[in-house]
């Protein structure tokens, strides 16, 4: 019997490998071929399309399985499509439906991707809220702030956050929000510097300066990166969140850590 | 420079931002003051105050009616038409700018301000509208 072909179609996003039926011993080697190949190709993803396929044979298996794990050695990523009822019933008595990732079509793949993809996160936009921030404390609190390591969490807000002043965007390449975050402790001493008023306690008539804080850093930021960059941040009014509950982050959250005289505080950037 | 007794109407959703608007008016002599949250507010103020005011420093970003819808509806009276206005606002665009202009404000000022800054404006304000005065 002559080789077989297998068929690899390499559309743009995904490549696929249209696997023979692999009850068949024979089909063995071409496979193990085939998949050489497609290791050695650029695609980041790689589909397994069982459409053919009415049996496994163990040998054929074991070429799968080793296939899906040297995709993940290369940091590359396999998908399953069109796997026969049967086909995932055995898969899962093996345990090993998880590594085969099946979906019903490569737009169900892609739909799942476009959900989980780790949003891309733009340095020089994060360097001009960092910026407008210095602008805002030297000109309106009339302190030097310092901007510390910008890192992620894995939770919104602190449970010592006594205000927030926050900003919802939803622009082209980003949506969420840009909150300001404060101790009482550090608030206190911001309101005194801002209005040499010492106040008792933070509440709703003194919280709106952490919003006005945060409208004055988005408005700077939004003018620069307007004319920098064409990136056109739409108008956003301030809320102002009094004793934010802490709350699990279930996507990207960006802390941007600030000193000063008056103490640390945060700004947030939750990706929605 | 405007009269101290000028009646001074300080506009803005955030009550931190009218007093600190106030402190600095207050700092330049200033002390009569009316104030309102957002321009639906400030219009009605603006109508009923006797005797009259004589300046509106007003934010822009106000829930309700914005700082520069607020100004449309002074300047489409004629009332007051000539009544001097500094705005404020937390961005420079151009467009924004030339929009104010447009509309009819006298002066516009950028947050974060100074004291200083603000004195400087509202000289700026009064002169234009009292070029004799220059």
């Amino acid at each position: 019997m002559g080789a077989q072909k297998i068929d690899t179609t390499a559309n743009q996003e995904f490549h696929i490998l249209k696997l023979p039926d692999l009850a068949f011993k024979h089909v063995c080697s071409d496979v193990e071929v085939q998949i050489k190949e497609s290791l050695a190709r650029a695609n980041e993803f790689h589909v397994l399309d069982f459409s053919a396929v009415t049996g496994l044979d163990q040998n054929a298996l074991g070429l799968l399985m080793r296939f899906q794990l040297d995709l993940k050695k290369i940091d590359k990523r396999l998908f399953s499509i069109n796997v026969s009822g049967t086909l995932h019933n055995e898969f899962k008595q093996r345990g090993i439906d998880k590594a085969f990732a099946i979906f019903a079509s490569t737009n169900d793949i892609t739909k799942e991707l476009q959900t989980n993809q780790a949003p891309k996160v733009d340095a020089d936009v994060l360097k001009t809220f960092v910026k407008s921030a210095a602008k805002a404390f030297e000109g309106q609190v009339k302190i030097q702030i310092t901007p510390g390591k910008i890192s992620t969490k894995s939770q919104i807000f602190e449970a010592d956050d006594v205000v927030a002043g926050r900003v919802n965007v939803k622009v082209e390449g980003f949506k969420g929000s840009v909150t300001i975050c404060f101790s009482e402790a550090v608030f206190k001493k911001i309101y005194k510097l801002i209005l040499d008023d010492d106040i008792e306690k933070v509440d709703k008539d003194t919280a709106d300066a952490a919003g006005e804080l945060m409208n004055m850093i988005y408005g700077h930021a939004k003018t620069i990166l307007n004319q920098t960059r064409n990136i056109a941040l739409p108008p956003a009014l301030p809320i102002i969140l009094l004793n934010p509950k802490v709350e699990k982050a279930t996507t990207l959250v960006l802390c941007m850590p600030f000193t000063s005289e008056a103490g640390p505080f945060r700004i947030e950037i939750v990706f929605a | 420079m405007f009269d101290p007794k000028t009646i001074i109407l300080v506009v803005d959703d955030m009550k931190t931002m009218r007093k600190l608007v106030k402190k600095s008016c207050t700092d330049l002599g200033f002390s009569n003051f009316l104030e309102a949250e957002d321009g639906a507010q400030a219009f009605e103020t603006l109508a009923a105050a006797n005797p009259p005011v004589g300046l509106v420093i007003s934010d822009w970003n106000m829930p309700n009616c914005t700082g520069l819808d607020f100004l449309k509806r002074v300047r489409a009276e004629s009332r007051f038409k000539h009544t001097p206005f500094l705005l404020l606002t937390a961005e420079s665009e151009s467009s924004q700018v030339a929009t104010a202009i447009q509309v009819g404000v006298d002066n516009y000022m950028i947050k974060p301000f100074s004291t200083n800054a603000l004195s400087e404006k509202l000289t700026a304000v009064y002169k234009k509208r009292n070029p004799a005065a220059a």
